[in-house]
Order: structure tokens, then sequence, then C-alpha cells
């Protein structure tokens, strides 16, 4: 699986994949192809590589190289195709000679800028590029040049004899001779095909760990540690909404949350940001398995093989269901996966909310079960009370004591979003209040307020 | 040589021809000739493959412009290949046209080459901008009069109008057609706050008003006026910005309106303007009135006397009559 299979259906990922500047098509290419993995040597070694640039970058002693190698990237293209030409022995033509020279320019430059600094290893291409510099020049312009033969020299200076239009016998022997040069410039570059390819994947790879560190200082990502038992976030938080929020000049209340091999039951009141902790969840993971650092002031985390989401606002593929069938289709999936006992991470938002009380309750309390026998690190997120199954139970802590409530402060301060361990199990009954903050039609409040009384 | 010394007074200089075969390929061959006997570093390109679509088809078709030594040149992927000169490729862009990327070299021989170029006027701007770059003082656009090209050659400093007997048969025709574009090219411009505001704007119909704020109508495109659609103005309107085409049906339906004399008409730049000779007239004689964003200096006219047809019109007959109609030098084409 890669970063490209899983961005279509995550909007929080695509919204931190908007923010990655890599600058060069091959990057982008790169930077989508990027694997989900569950090796923790890999996810070291490629965090490794994050914090020495990092630490460069803030020492700021790397500025100049840096903007070197960002203007080099800004110019490089993908010579992917011309190189796989060439490596099936065609001769190439002067556009595509320059395109080589132009890409050795762009990776000499990066590699000598790269000279002091332990970033990414960029292959010595010099050999390859005295072939299409037979002049030492090294200016970014190619031509068939005089100096590969004097031959050619001298029929272009007869050329250059007349004053108007040149002979066409003379132009094609000036053709047929560089047709020569070109051959034989290209059975010289053969060699280096392996040695570019490899120039071309390590500059490519360095626009998308230049972007990913640009992230990280951005956002101000933390570094998660790889671990096998407990993922523990402090502060986690959602980059996507903390970016609104900060715009209306609204702080954002990180959480910190932490789980096992065991299911957890959340529950609290609506706007309590039960949602968004599921969907900041599957963000951190993906972000973390893809080798991005994560939206939280620490973190560690036990990678799984898959993340499994049953949250209602993303697209539905299977349009034409009703919400009940739609989401017990999905919980099916969820389910088969783990009886092949995959290693996933479960987030289930509100499970069987569209049906009756009784059966959504003991719906929520079966799987509750299943995956506590399996042991599946799992999230359900339920309005229900007396759930009955033997799992960990979160509140999210919900209105702030002594906050009046004016009818113009703003709701999201007045909730307190931090997650406190449940242990008896009714639910806050607070949505009248909500519905009242949120200036619902008062008649419908009073109401139901008479109705809860009887 | 008054045509040259004019041209080496600008930076950018595209020659636009009013229809095919109305010498604009001669034009260009005549000013690349001359100009080497200047010291000045020159570049050539095209706007699009879209003036000339039959090129699509056959490529030979279209005429082969020669480049002299020196110059720096920019053309599509396709007919660099095609090129009958050697020449030292210094760019090649990471977009794409039709007929492949655009490749800009310099020419180490004289030599023909099909000129094709970017197809949209942004495009257009950076290859002027890093010809200068490259120390070119003067680059020449091979420009083209279609409504198919969103490349707009008003984006030159000055412009040259080729014209001739390929427009029509008739002396009295050819002369009217060409006045009327060249009444087109000389309309007065927008004022520059105006510019600022109003060029960022690519869609629809929009209405300024006396304090110069900017009202988006619910109109989406002029075709549509006086057919279903109406254009009320509110009352302190000062003038209206169409983004897209001026056609006959808008300025029909604005001359019959009562504010047609209060309420001026604002178009992106000349080419946008399709509106007959004879409608512009009868909206201009009822007080109505047309600005533009964008305006080029027109140096000269030039007229090829030869139709492709096979007739031929009376170049003197022809030049005279263009040269009393027109305010600017008029040049024939054939003796050049």
């Amino acid at each position: 699986m890669q970063l490209k299979h899983v961005i279509q259906q995550e909007s929080a990922l695509q919204f931190m994949i908007g923010h990655t500047n890599v600058l060069s098509s091959i990057g982008r290419k790169t930077l989508y192809e990027t694997p989900f993995s569950t090796d923790a040597d890999y996810l070291e070694e490629e965090y490794d590589r994050m914090s020495r640039v990092m630490h460069s970058l803030q020492q700021g002693n790397a500025n100049r190289e840096t903007g070197e190698i960002k203007h080099a990237l800004m110019c490089l293209q993908d010579i992917e195709n011309t190189l796989y030409h060439l490596q099936q022995n065609n001769t190439l033509d002067d556009i595509e000679l320059y395109e080589i020279k132009h890409f050795i320019l762009i990776s000499e430059t990066i590699r000598q800028a790269l000279a002091e600094l332990q970033w990414v290893e960029v292959p010595c291409l010099e050999e390859a590029l005295n072939i299409l510099d037979p002049e030492h020049l090294r200016v970014d312009t190619f031509y068939v040049y005089d100096a590969y033969s004097d031959i050619l020299a001298q029929l272009r200076k007869q050329a250059g004899t007349y004053q108007g239009e040149v002979p066409a016998g003379l132009i094609d022997k000036i053709n047929d001779k560089e047709d020569e040069i070109r051959q034989s410039l290209s059975k010289k570059l053969v060699v280096y095909v392996s040695v570019m390819q490899q120039a071309l994947r390590n500059i490519a790879y360095l626009d998308v760990l230049l972007a990913k560190v640009g992230l990280c200082m951005d956002m101000h990502l933390c570094r998660p540690a790889i671990v096998n038992t407990h993922t523990v976030y402090k502060a986690l938080f959602n980059p996507q909404i903390k970016s609104v929020l900060n715009k209306q000049n609204v702080e954002y209340q990180p959480v910190d949350v932490q789980f096992g091999n065991y299911p957890t039951i959340i529950t609290g009141i609506n706007m309590g940001g039960k949602t968004l902790l599921l969907k900041t969840l599957a963000l951190s993971q993906y972000l973390c398995q893809f080798g991005f650092y994560i939206p939280a002031g620490s973190a560690q985390i036990v990678p799984v093989q898959e993340v499994l989401t049953c949250i209602d606002d993303e697209q539905n593929p299977l349009k034409g269901l009703s919400s009940f069938a739609a989401e017990m289709k999905k919980i099916n999936e969820i389910l088969s996966a783990v009886e092949q006992k995959k290693h996933v991470l479960v987030l289930i938002d509100e499970l069987a909310r569209t049906t009756n009380p009784q059966e959504g309750r003991a719906i929520v309390s079966a799987l509750a079960d299943i995956l506590n026998a399996n042991k599946v690190p799992s999230f359900i997120t339920t309005h229900y009370d007396h759930i009955d199954a033997d799992c960990k139970r979160l509140r999210v802590k919900g209105l702030r004591k002594g906050v009046q409530w004016n009818g113009n402060n703003d709701i999201a301060s007045a909730i307190d979003y931090a997650l406190e361990e449940d242990t008896g199990d009714a639910v806050p009954h607070e949505a009248l209040k909500i519905a009242e903050m949120l200036n619902v039609n008062k008649l419908l409040i009073d109401t139901a307020k008479q109705k809860m009384k009887v | 040589m008054g045509l040259i010394d004019d041209v080496l007074k600008y930076k950018s200089v595209s020659v636009v021809g009013m229809a095919k075969n109305t010498g604009k390929t001669v034009t260009l061959n005549y000013i690349l000739e001359q100009i080497i006997k200047h010291d000045k570093c020159v570049a050539v390109s095209s706007i699009g493959v879209d003036g000339e679509s039959i090129d699509r088809v056959s490529a030979t078709e279209k005429p082969e412009i020669v480049i002299y030594k020196g110059m720096f040149f920019t053309t599509s992927e396709k007919h660099y290949h095609a090129r009958r000169l050697s020449a030292e490729i210094y760019n090649l862009t990471s977009y794409h046209t039709s007929l492949g990327r655009l490749v800009t070299a310099k020419a180490l021989t004289a030599g023909k080459v099909l000129l094709s170029g970017p197809a949209d006027t942004m495009h257009l701007q950076q290859l002027i901008a890093q010809n200068r770059h490259y120390g070119v003082d003067i680059t020449l656009v091979d420009g083209a009069l279609s409504r198919l090209s969103i490349a707009s050659p008003v984006i030159t400093d000055a412009m040259i109008l080729a014209t001739g007997a390929a427009i029509s048969a008739n002396i009295e025709q050819v002369v009217r057609s060409t006045k009327h574009i060249f009444n087109m090219i000389q309309l007065p411009q927008a004022a520059p706050e105006l510019i600022m505001k109003l060029s960022p704007l690519s869609h629809g119909i929009w209405v300024v008003d006396q304090d110069n704020a900017v009202i988006k109508t619910d109109i989406s495109s002029a075709l549509f006026l006086g057919r279903g659609q109406n254009l009320e103005l509110p009352a302190k309107a000062a003038c209206i910005f169409v983004s897209g085409v001026i056609t006959d049906n808008l300025l029909n339906y604005l001359r019959m309106q009562t504010y047609v004399d209060k309420v001026a008409v604002i178009a992106r730049d000349f080419t946008k303007i399709f509106a007959s000779a004879d409608t512009y007239r009868a909206y201009i004689r009822k007080g109505g009135q047309i600005q533009v964003l964008y305006q080029s200096k027109l140096l000269a006219v030039t007229v090829n006397p030869v139709a492709p047809q096979g007739y031929s019109l009376n170049a003197k007959h022809l030049q005279q009559a263009l040269q009393e109609a027109i305010s600017i030098p008029v040049y024939n084409v054939k003796d050049m």
C-alpha cells in the first residue's frame, strides 16, 4: 500500500500532503509512492534522516546550501523516460542529450551543496558530464560541439562562408556527421544509465525529505517513538482544525490518549470532539507509518498492518444502501480482517446509532466483546449507556463548570475536550443544553424538557 | 528602412496577420533579414499553432522562417526536430503544447525553421522574460488574430499588422476591413486603477460604478443578452467590463438601451472584439464607447497584393488607398 492509495479517502491526510511542498514533479511522484511501512527499523532510519536535516536547518548552518538545493530542485525535470530510451541502446537526439546534461548539472550542484551535510547520498556524475561538455564550460546549453570532431568543425566553417542559403549537399554532410557523433555520445553514456537513475531517485527523495521537514517545522510536529506495546499520545491535535480555529482566534485544546490491544468506548456530549479524535488517531497512524512526524507534543506508536475506519462523513462508496446497511457492511469488513488475525487499528464512530437503542446497545456491546477477545486496538464512540462489555471506557469531560452561557460566547471554549476514565455507565445528558447553546427553536427545547421530567 | 528603425525601438514586436496569406511570413522574414545588419540580439517565436490550424494536418504547409546565425528561436519539439540548421539548446519547458515541449535554442548556422510557440498569454510573457535573461534585445512574435487563440499578441510592446488581397478582391473592402482593425487597435485604454481591478476577472460581465466599485452581474456570457437575459444597471453605473468576447449581439443590445451613451464598454484587448465594422459604427453613432485594458503600439501595416486564389490587386492603388485611410506607414511586402 502506498500513500496514493489512501489519500483519496482521508481528507485529513490530504490536508497534510497538500502542505508538503515538494518542488519537482518527480519529487511529487516519489511522495505519492511512499510505502505504508510496519518496519520499525525503516521508520526509525527515516526519522533519523529527518531529524538530521531539521537539526541543520534549526542551527541555521545550511541556509546557503538549502537555498541552492531548492533552486536546483525547482529546475529538475523528470528524465526517467529519456534514461530508459538510452538504456534500450537508442541514439538520443539533441533535446534528449540536453535533458541529460541539464539533469547532470542539477545533480552536481546538489551533490556539491550536500558535501558537508550528510542528508542524502548523490553519486558523482562528472564523467558523464564531461561527455556532454567537451569544452568544460559547465553551462546549461547543448549542441553537437565542434570540439567533438575536426571534420565537423571544418564543414561548419565552410557553411559559414555562404551569405545566403547553404547548399543542400553541405547541410546533408553536416547532418550525417552530427548523427554519427550523437550515436557515439549515446554509446558512451549508456554505461552511466544506472548511476544517473540512482542520482535521479535520490534527488527526488531529497525533495520529499526537505518538504517533510518543512511540514514538521511549520506545523510543530513531533518525532514518534516506534514501540510494540502501547500507543501513547500527549497533546494530540488535528492540524487542519487547529489552523481553522487559530484563524478565528480560538485556542485548540490538544488531548492526551493512549491505547493497547483492547477496545476503548468513548462517550461524551455532542460537539465534544469524539469524531475528531477518531479522525486524528487515523491521521496520526497513517502519518507515522508513511514516515512523517506526528501532530502531538509527544508520541509513541505501535505500527499496525491496516487502519480500518467507519466514520460516517467519509465518502460512502455503497450509495443506495440505507445508512444502517452501509455501516453494517463496513463492520463486516472490519470483522473479517479481525478473523484473519490481521493486526489492525479499528476506529468506529457512533456504532448503530441509526437503529433503536435496545438493539443498538446490544450491537455495540457485542462488537466490543469480539474486539476484546481478539485483542484488537480499537475505539468505538457511542451515546448509548449501559454497554455490557469488558473494555476500557473514556468520557469527554464536557461542559466546563461555572461557564455562564449568555448566548454569544463561543461553544468551543465552553467545552473541556480532555478525556477521563469513565467508571459509571450512565452517559451524560447534556444534549438539550448544547441544543440551547446552538439557539435551536425554543418551543422544541422546552417541550423536550417537559417530556424528560415525565 | 523606416520599418526596421521603428522595430528596433521596442523589446518585443509581434507581426499579426488579418488572415492567412496576408504576407505575415514575408514581413517577418524581411525584418529578420534586415535586422542582422544592426548589432542587436534577436529572438523569434510564434503564438501557438491555433492561428494556422492547417499545420496540424500537414506541418509542411506552414511557411518556414529563415533564422540567421546568433539568433535565438523558440519552437516545439516536433518542429525543432524538423529544423534545417545547427543550434545550441538553451532551454526546454516543463509544460507541453500540442506539439510537445518548447525548445529555445541559438542558431549556430543560418537556416530554416518552423515556428510554434506558447498557446497562452502567460507562457508567452514568460518566454519574453526568459529571452531577456539570455541577453536578447528584441523578441519577434509570429502572431495570430484568431478566435481560437488564447494567447494575445497585445502583450508585446508593439505590433505590425499584415493585410492584403486575401481579405477581398475589392480594394475598398480590404481598406474597410483593415481600417476597422486599425480602429480597434487604437481604442483608448481604461483608467489605470480599473486595469488593476479588472484584469484578474476571467469570467462574466461586470459593472463598474462611479466610485470604481466592481459589481458582478448574473449574466455569464454576452451571447445570452437580449435572448431571455437582460442587463439591469445600477443608477451609478459608469462602465461595463466584458471579460470574454464582444459580439455583434452585445453591441446591438447595448445600442437599444437608454444608457448607451452614458456607460462605456471595456474589453480585455482588441482581439476580443469580434463585432463587425457596421455594428461597431452603429453603436458609436448612438454615443457608445469601447475601451480596452491592454493596448499595444501599432508600428505599421504591411500589404500583400497577391491573393492565394491567384488574383492580384493593383499594388500601388491598394497601398495608396490604405495610406489615405490609416495614419501610420503602409508597406507593400512585394517591394520589401
